[in-house]
C-alpha cells in the first residue's frame, strides 16, 4: 500500500517529507491529511485563507502541537531526533513582548538547543548571538529592552535567533508581517541566502503579491494541502481562486506565464 | 528568643514566596497562587486526617500534591473551552475553599486550625510549634517547612532558569528544541503548590498570596532582566516581612496583616515612582513632547538665516509662552542662535544637517 521506493532510491534524504498529517484542536481538524515533500534548498511559502492550518502545518510538524496520525520525517528521521537541525521563527504575536529582558538575551535562546539542559549560555553563546545580531543589523540595540522595538525589529530579533540555531531546515511564521519594505528587503535577501547555502525554509506567507518574487516552491493550503510545487507550476490564477474561494484581489498577477 | 523566631520564619517564607511568585507573574498566571492558596487548604486538612499525624512531612507532600492536582484540573477545565476561563478558577477554588473551611470547622481529626488562622495564619504563635528529633529541641516547626521550600525553589531555580525562562517567554520554542515546557512547567507548579502549603500555616492564605505576586510586580516595574527580578522582589518580599513585623509590635495586632499591608505599600509605590511606573511614563511623555518642539522650531530655521521671532511663533500657532520655553530650551541645547537684540532665530551652524 505504501509505495516508497521510488525515495529510497533516492542518495540523499528529504530536507523535509510530511505525510498525512492531521491535527485537530476540536471538532474539526485543523489540517487534513497534509502532504508536503521539500528537497534540501528549497525556499518554500505556505499560502492559503486566515485559520487554513499554516501555523497548525508548521506547529504539527515540528511536533509543537500532537497530530491525529500522520509521519514527519526532517533528513530522513524524526524531528525529535533532528532538534539541532530545525530552527522555528514563531509567529512574532505568539510572546510577551513585555518580558523583562534584552535583545540579546532572546538571541541566545537560539543557542539553548544545542547547550542541553542545565548548561547556562556563556562566552561562547553570547559571541555567537552578536555575529547574529551584526548579521540582521542589529547590533546596536543588543542591550535592548525587547519591549522598546519596534515590529520590524522585533521580526529581525526573531530571525537572529533561529540564525543563531544554525540549523538545515528552518520553520517561519509570517516572518514579513508587519515590517516596513526596507525589512522586508533585508528578509527576503536573508532567505535568499539561506537556501543557497543548501539550507531549505518552509515560511508562512500572506502577501499573495510577492510570493513569486520572494520564493521558489508555494504549499497552498485549505486545512487539507491543494497543491505543492514550484510557484511557477502551482501558484496560479486556477489555483489561487480554489484556495480562497474566488475572493483573489484582482492586482495578483498572473504567474503561470512567468 | 520568640521574637526571633518569628521574624526568621516571616524572612523564610517571604524569599520563598517571592521567588516562586516571580516567574508566575512573569508568565501572567498570577492568579494560579490565589489558587493555590484556596485548593491546598482542603488539601492539608485531608492529608491530616489520612496521616494523623500533624508533624509528618508526609502531610507537606500530600496537601502540595493536592493543590497540584487541582490547579492542573482547573487547567484542564479551561482547555476544554466548556466553561469559561475565569470562572472555572471563581467558581472551583471558593468551593474548595469552603470545603476546606467545613472540614476544619467538622474539627476532622481534630485539626487545629481556626478559620481566622486560614486566612491570618499564626505567625505570632508558630514559633512555639517545635520540631523535636530523639528528645532533642530543633526550633520552630514551621521554620523547617519554610526553608525546605526556599531549597526546593532555590535549587530548582539554579538547575533550571534557563528551562523556566525560555518556556515563559516563548513556549513554542522551548517545546520545538525538546525542553519540555509542560512538564517543566508541571513540575514548577509542583515547587510553588509546596511552597504555597509550607508557608500556609503560619502566614495565612492572604499573606502567602501577597508575597507571591506584590514583589514580582513590584520588581518587574524597576528592573529589565528576570534575574534582577528575582532579586528585587526577594529584596522587596525581606523588607515588607521586616516592616510588617515592625508595625505588627508597633501595633500590637498580628504581623501577617501588616505584612501583607507593606507588600502592597511598596508597589503602589513601585506603580507610582518606578521608571515603569505612572509617573515616569507621563515624565517621558513630556520630554518627549518638548524634545518634538524643539525639532519643529529648528525644522523652520536655516544656519546664517535669522528669521523673525515673532512670525516664526505665528506659523507654529503657538502661545507666546509656549514658543518662548521651545526657543529657550533650543538655545540652551545649543540647536538654535537667538539674538534678543533683533528679536531673531536661527540655526546653530552645528545643527544644518539636523
Ligand atoms: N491552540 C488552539 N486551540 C484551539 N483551536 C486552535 C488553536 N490554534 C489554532 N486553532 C484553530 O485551528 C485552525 C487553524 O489555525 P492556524 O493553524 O493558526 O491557522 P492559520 O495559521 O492558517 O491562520 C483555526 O480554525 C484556529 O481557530
Ligand atoms: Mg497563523
Amino acid at each position: 500500500m505504501i509505495h516508497r521506493s521510488s525515495r529510497e532510491h533516492s542518495t540523499e534524504p528529504l530536507a523535509l517529507d510530511v505525510e498525512g498529517l492531521t491535527v485537530t484542536y476540536g471538532k474539526e481538524p485543523a489540517l487534513w491529511n497534509a502532504d508536503v515533500r521539500l528537497g534540501r534548498g528549497a525556499l518554500a511559502a505556505v499560502v492559503g485563507p486566515n485559520g487554513a492550518g499554516k501555523s497548525t502545518l508548521l506547529k504539527a510538524a515540528l511536533g509543537v502541537v500532537p497530530r491525529v496520525s500522520g509521519r514527519v520525517r526532517v533528513l530522513g528521521e524524526d524531528p525529535a531526533r533532528r532538534r539541532r537541525l530545525v530552527a522555528y521563527v514563531p509567529q512574532r504575536t505568539s510572546v510577551d513582548w513585555d518580558f523583562p529582558t534584552t535583545v540579546l538575551d532572546v538571541v541566545m535562546m537560539g543557542t539553548y538547543g544545542r547547550l542541553g539542559w542545565f548548561r547556562r549560555p556563556g562566552r561562547n553563546e553570547r559571541a555567537l548571538a552578536l555575529g547574529a545580531l551584526e548579521q540582521m543589523e542589529l547590533a546596536d540595540l543588543a542591550g535592548r529592552q525587547i519591549s522598546e522595538l519596534s515590529g520590524g525589529q522585533q521580526q529581525r530579533v526573531f530571525l537572529a535567533r533561529a540564525l543563531v540555531q544554525d540549523a538545515e531546515v528552518y520553520f517561519m511564521d509570517e516572518p514579513f508581517a508587519g515590517v516596513d519594505a526596507v525589512t522586508e528587503q533585508s528578509i527576503a535577501s536573508l532567505l535568499g541566502h539561506l537556501a543557497q547555502r543548501g539550507k531549505t525554509i518552509l515560511s508562512v506567507h500572506h502577501d499573495l503579491a510577492t510570493v513569486p518574487r520572494y520564493f521558489e516552491h508555494a504549499v497552498l493550503l485549505n486545512r487539507a494541502v491543494q497543491a505543492v510545487g514550484t510557484v511557477k507550476e502551482v501558484f496560479h490564477r486556477g489555483n489561487l481562486d480554489r484556495l480562497y474561494g474566488g475572493r483573489v484581489p484582482a492586482d495578483v498577477p498572473e504567474f503561470a506565464s512567468t | 528568643m520568640i521574637e526571633f523566631w518569628t521574624l526568621a520564619i516571616a524572612a523564610v517564607t517571604a524569599l520563598a514566596c517571592a521567588l516562586s511568585g516571580t516567574f508566575l507573574v512573569l508568565k501572567r498566571e498570577a492568579l494560579v497562587s490565589e489558587g493555590l492558596a484556596h485548593a491546598v487548604l482542603p488539601g492539608i486538612v485531608i492529608a491530616f486526617a489520612l496521616t494523623g499525624n500533624r508533624t509528618s512531612p508526609l502531610l507537606l507532600v500530600g496537601a502540595a500534591a493536592m493543590g497540584l492536582v487541582m490547579i492542573l484540573a482547573v487547567q484542564a477545565i479551561r482547555r476544554t473551552g466548556v466553561v469559561d476561563p475565569t470562572a472555572s478558577l471563581g467558581v472551583v477554588f471558593p468551593a474548595l475553599f469552603s470545603v476546606g473551611v467545613l472540614l476544619t470547622s467538622l474539627e476532622l481529626a481534630g485539626t487545629h486550625f481556626h478559620a481566622d488562622c486560614i486566612i491570618e495564619g499564626n505567625l505570632a504563635l508558630a514559633p512555639l510549634d517545635r520540631l523535636e528529633l530523639g528528645g532533642r529541641d530543633l526550633g520552630p516547626r514551621a521554620f523547617w517547612s519554610v526553608s525546605a521550600a526556599l531549597l526546593l525553589v532555590s535549587c530548582f531555580l539554579l538547575l533550571l532558569f534557563k528551562e523556566l525562562k525560555l518556556l515563559t517567554f516563548d513556549g513554542e520554542l522551548a517545546s520545538s528544541l525538546g525542553f519540555r515546557p509542560g512538564r517543566v512547567h508541571v513540575a514548577w507548579l509542583a515547587v510553588v503548590s509546596f511552597t504555597v502549603v509550607a508557608s500556609f500555616e503560619a502566614a495565612g492564605s492572604i499573606l502567602v498570596v501577597a508575597l507571591m505576586i506584590a514583589p514580582a510586580a513590584s520588581a518587574v516595574l524597576w528592573v529589565n532582566d528576570v534575574r534582577h527580578v528575582l532579586g528585587l522582589a526577594a529584596v522587596l518580599a525581606l523588607a515588607s516581612a521586616f516592616a510588617g513585623h515592625h508595625l505588627g509590635l508597633v501595633m500590637d495586632i498580628a504581623p501577617a496583616g501588616p505584612m501583607a499591608t507593606s507588600a502592597g505599600v511598596l508597589f503602589l509605590v513601585s506603580l507610582a515612582l518606578a521608571p515603569r511606573g505612572i509617573l515616569m511614563k507621563g515624565r517621558a511623555r513630556r520630554r518627549a513632547l518638548a524634545q518634538m518642539e524643539v525639532d519643529l522650531v529648528a525644522a523652520r530655521l536655516e544656519p546664517g538665516q535669522p528669521r523673525d521671532w515673532e512670525s516664526v511663533r505665528g506659523e507654529l500657532g503657538w502661545t507666546t509662552k509656549r514658543f518662548g520655553g521651545a526657543v529657550s530650551r533650543a538655545v540652551s541645547g545649543s540647536a538654535v542662535v537667538h539674538d534678543t537684540g533683533a528679536r531673531t532665530l536661527h540655526l546653530s551652524p552645528g545643527q544644518a544637517q539636523r
